[in-house]
């Protein structure tokens, strides 16, 4: 099954934002492998209904931290380094709490409890890592 | 002669008519009361036209021969005008895209779709080895003297068109990349046979452009070929012009029958999405 991204434009986080954590997570689901073409910038605007400035620039972020490249006459592609981490163990660890931080406030503050909470972390985790 | 002249201009203005008439997609029809009573609206207005157009055609040829011919361009305001916004109101999924309605998630598959996946680029070198060879051949027609029309006249009829069917032969990949980029819009959980439909109504156009560019070049080329060998005054101007009619017909029902099939993905979309 080819590889699919889903964006909400009813959701309060930006476009970009959903479109980048859409590519990222089906690469990290390898999904789609470094070397595998990107739809172009028009495709993917007219697929999911959206302004082709909003895809432009989300590849551009995506370009910005290193899973994609873009040239001229191939157009963008996933980046060999993909699949490495471009930063250092640390920041990517420090990024991950203070995301899960900010998830888990929300989680709490819209009512949901400890156990619920868990298992959905750990259902997410399910997709990306195999189960222990 | 005079025949063709009255018939020609009726037959073009009764069409829009005949295929509101006779058009059944098999597409939902529009349930929304306002937008059937338009659609109703529509069709009176169609039918009044036509029959006023038709009469308008009927008296000119009558009190001025040869005038009534020229009024097949009241073709246009009424297909235009009435029978493509009555058709596109009375089956509402021939003018979507498809796309979810706000507040459902929008997804979109991260495939490339690459025109040279239905048509290779083989193909279209032939096409351009078809240009080459035709062309020779009305360069050979022109050079052997064959043709008895003057120099001004085979300069301001053959030669240009070469020049349009290269034009053809360069537009064609243009338009199959663009029917390539036609959005594809998925509902969040889309099923395996909709990116199947997809990927069908893609080569179905990319097929359809294929052939059509083909057979203008042909029909193209062929047309200076026969004046460049002075084949001209043969009964191959009649041949020509039913041979470009049909062709331009077949345009039509290819892109009526693209636009159907687009239409009924649209309405499986809208069938996933309120399920």
């Amino acid at each position: 099954m080819a590889a699919r991204i889903a964006i909400s434009l009813e959701s309060p986080i930006p476009l970009v934002e959903q479109i980048v954590a859409g590519v990222r997570e089906v690469i990290a689901l390898g999904e789609i492998a470094p070397g595998d073409s990107l739809p172009t910038v028009r495709q993917l605007a007219a697929d999911l209904g959206v302004n082709m400035n909003t895809v432009a620039r989300a590849y551009r972020a995506l370009e910005g931290d290193g899973l994609v490249q873009t040239r001229r006459g191939r157009g963008t592609t996933v980046a060999a380094s993909a699949e490495a981490p471009a930063r250092d163990i640390e920041s990517i660890r420090a990024e991950l709490a203070a995301r899960t931080r900010d998830a888990l406030a929300s989680a709490r503050l819209g009512g949901l409890s400890r156990d619920e909470a868990r298992d959905l972390l750990l259902e997410q985790m399910d997709l990306f890592w195999d189960k222990e | 002669m005079d025949l063709f002249r009255i018939l020609f201009p009726i037959g073009m203005i009764v069409a829009p008519l005949a295929f509101c008439v006779l058009f059944r997609p098999g597409l939902m029809r529009v349930e929304d009361p306002a937008a059937q009573e338009k659609v109703r609206r529509l069709m009176t207005w169609l039918i009044v036209g036509t029959f006023a157009s038709v009469g308008a055609v009927i008296g000119v040829q009558l009190v001025y021969p040869f005038g009534g011919s020229f009024l097949w361009l009241l073709f246009f305001p009424l297909w235009f005008g009435l029978a493509m916004p009555l058709t596109a109101k009375k089956y509402p999924s021939l003018s979507t895209q498809g796309h979810a309605q706000a507040g459902a998630p929008r997804a979109a598959s991260l495939e490339r779709r690459e025109p040279e996946s239905v048509i290779p680029r083989a193909a279209w070198t032939a096409l351009w080895v078809m240009w080459l060879a035709m062309t020779g051949l009305v360069v050979a027609g022109l050079a052997t003297g064959a043709s008895s029309i003057s120099q001004t006249i085979a300069m301001a009829v053959i030669v240009p068109q070469p020049v349009i069917a290269g034009l053809i032969c360069i537009l064609g990949p243009f338009c199959t990349r663009l029917a390539m980029m036609e959005a594809e819009p998925l509902p969040e959980d889309a099923p395996e046979d909709l990116l199947t439909a997809y990927e069908r109504h893609r080569a179905f156009k990319a097929r359809f452009f294929y052939i059509l560019s083909a057979l203008l070049v042909v029909c193209v080329l062929g047309v200076a070929g026969a004046f460049a060998w002075g084949l001209e005054g043969s009964g191959l101007g009649i041949a020509g012009a039913i041979v470009g009619s049909l062709v331009g017909v077949a345009g039509g029902v290819f892109g009526t029958m693209a636009s159907t099939r687009r239409a009924k993905i649209n309405e499986q979309i809208a069938r996933l999405q309120t399920a």
